[in-house]
């Protein structure tokens, strides 16, 4: 008797990062190597411009937030220059006036290291896989989302410091097929799919650390990622309804001047641009000031920007 | 009997006595000499250039002839311990010949390196209750750097003496030598972030004095440091990791 292949794009369906983690899981079990455990905690408050990702002006909302972030973890040390993080994490968001962005979530993680040769300046290689659930208030927001990392780290000097990495991404909205809308869309007509985040994208990361005589450190970094935005607006939308791949009543927004919001799935390349200066705080906590711009460049010459000012108050163990 | 005297407070003009300074000229000594022989004595006050404050950990060595070396030779065992993912203590000061053991006092693996052209060598992972019983030899003279492998920022120092005439400064920044025969002999002056211009030894710096066995001779020094070669152990914001 035949069984059909696995359908990896069905909804809930294990994703080959969520697999591999699964399974190093699993063997790290039997592996004799002593596990240190950490503990890290993270507070952030910011303000956010055009949370919405709107392309139109009165799309576009800005509002401040609270971040708490919590984690604990593994750290294995298989054999010299081989090491394994394994951690489990929190997080839950909180907007001051649009409650529907409202989240929280909860991930996994694995990462292996491997440091080539002795020492603070030896390159390290790092290849991590996630898995995470995002909720969202309106559940259209809702999603998993399965990540693969592959980084190299190399210290140049004390105060300077690289990191590169590659990544790709699997998202799944866990709430798709949501109820009817009780209203119609002009795009209702096209039978295009409300599943807003079902998408894959790949992108990469730079960052370099400037670390300063009294220890604050500055970090500035890019990553580009070739693949989806989502943006919210107000229905109709002539434009994005034409160009989105998926469309979905958007619950974060509500009812706005006699309108619905809809949200817009739209193939696009990101590019993030970010300044964090932290500073220290004894040896195991840190305050940081980071400043984040975001530019989206979606399919035919859609494009909007925003930004991201916040301070995070973070403690490790 | 001659007595030098140089204020250390004249390295308080600026600009200039800040580029003496960077050049290795900064000793600011006193050196009281008198009539004696093979008891002299040492005393050493040494302050950070820049605040002014006491500076701990700085390493004075008194360099004997190699023909005077054999009668002034300590060889003993040490400890350098890890506690709390650091070196404690952070600089420590031996003879050649002597041995060092490096138990882990952390309830979590390290791994124990040293570069240093004085002694190369290494201990992969150990835990808590590990290699208690190893001691690594130190038979070259010179500055041994410590680092972990898995926690980069720990970093410390053995400063392997060619003799026992050798210490380094308390919290108080007060250090003293006795048992120094009577002579002129060079002085060695190092710490890990001072500024030198030695090629010999980096860090260092080289005084002459006169030793006699009545009153001890004094040594003040303002050191110039440069930034803390130490790697930053605070978490990174929105990178926190094992640390």
């Amino acid at each position: 008797m035949q069984h059909p292949a696995p359908d990896l794009n069905a909804p809930n369906a294990l994703k080959p990062p969520a697999l591999a983690l699964l399974t190093l899981s699993s063997l790290l079990l039997t592996v004799p190597a002593q596990a240190n455990t950490f503990a890290d905690l993270s507070v952030e408050a910011g303000s956010e411009h055009n949370v919405s990702r709107g392309f139109k002006s009165g799309d576009i909302y800005d509002d401040e937030y609270l971040h708490l972030e919590g984690g604990l973890g593994k750290f294995l040390q298989i054999r010299p220059g081989h090491s394994v993080v394994l951690s489990i994490s929190g997080a839950a968001q909180r907007y001051f006036e649009l409650s529907g962005l409202d989240s929280d979530s909860i991930a996994a993680q694995a990462a292996y290291t491997h440091k080539f040769g002795l020492g603070a300046y030896a390159p390290a290689l790092t290849l991590a896989l996630g898995l995470s659930e995002e909720r969202r208030e309106g559940r259209a927001r809702d999603r998993q989302l399965h990540d693969l990392t592959l980084g190299v780290s190399k210290r140049l000097s004390p105060a300077w410091s690289f990191y590169a990495a590659i990544l790709h991404e699997w998202s799944e909205g866990t709430h798709d097929n949501a109820p009817a809308s009780p209203i119609v869309y002009p795009w209702s007509a096209r039978n295009i799919s409300d599943d807003i985040y079902d998408f894959d994208q790949s992108g990469f990361f730079l960052s370099a650390d400037y670390t300063f005589s009294n220890a604050s450190m500055l970090t500035a970094s890019y990553s580009f990622t070739d693949g989806y935005t989502v943006s919210s607006g107000l229905v109709p939308n002539a434009r994005l309804a034409n160009l989105s791949s998926a469309i979905a009543q958007d619950p974060a927004f509500g009812y706005v001047h006699g309108q619905y919001h809809a949200a817009y799935q739209l193939e696009a390349d990101s590019h993030i641009y970010a300044l964090d200066w932290s500073v220290v705080l004894g040896t195991d906590a840190a305050l940081n000031f980071g400043y984040e711009y975001r530019d989206i460049h979606a399919v035919a010459s859609t494009r909007y920007d925003g930004s991201k000012l916040g301070v995070t108050l973070s403690w490790a163990y | 009997m001659g007595l030098l005297k140089w204020d250390g407070r004249m390295l308080a003009l600026p600009n200039m006595s800040k580029l003496l300074a960077t050049l290795g000229l900064t000793a600011g000594l006193v050196a009281g000499l008198t009539q004696g022989a093979n008891a002299a004595e040492l005393r050493i006050s040494i302050e950070d250039f820049e605040s002014g404050g006491a500076l701990a950990d700085v390493v004075v060595e008194v360099l004997l002839p190699t023909e005077l070396q054999a009668v002034h030779t300590l060889i003993a065992d040490y400890s350098v311990d890890q506690q709390q993912k650091e070196f404690v203590p952070n600089v420590s000061v031996i003879s050649r010949g002597s041995r060092v053991n490096f138990p882990n006092s952390d309830d979590i693996l390290h791994h124990v390196y040293s570069f240093s052209s004085a002694n190369v060598f290494e201990l992969p992972l150990y835990g808590n209750g590990q290699n208690i019983d190893y001691y690594e030899p130190f038979e070259q003279p010179g500055v041994v750097e410590l680092g972990c492998n898995i926690h980069d920022w720990m970093l410390g120092y053995i400063y392997v003496a060619e003799t026992s005439l050798a210490t380094k400064t308390d919290a108080t920044g007060e250090a003293v030598i006795t048992g120094i025969p009577a002579g002129e002999f060079q002085v060695r002056i190092w710490h890990p972030r001072a500024v030198s211009a030695s090629e010999a030894l980096p860090h260092a710096q080289i005084q002459t004095l006169t030793f006699t066995d009545g009153e001890p001779a004094r040594l003040r020094l303002a050191l110039v440091l440069e930034r803390d070669n130490r790697l930053r152990r605070a978490p990174d914001a929105g990178r926190t990791r094992y640390r």
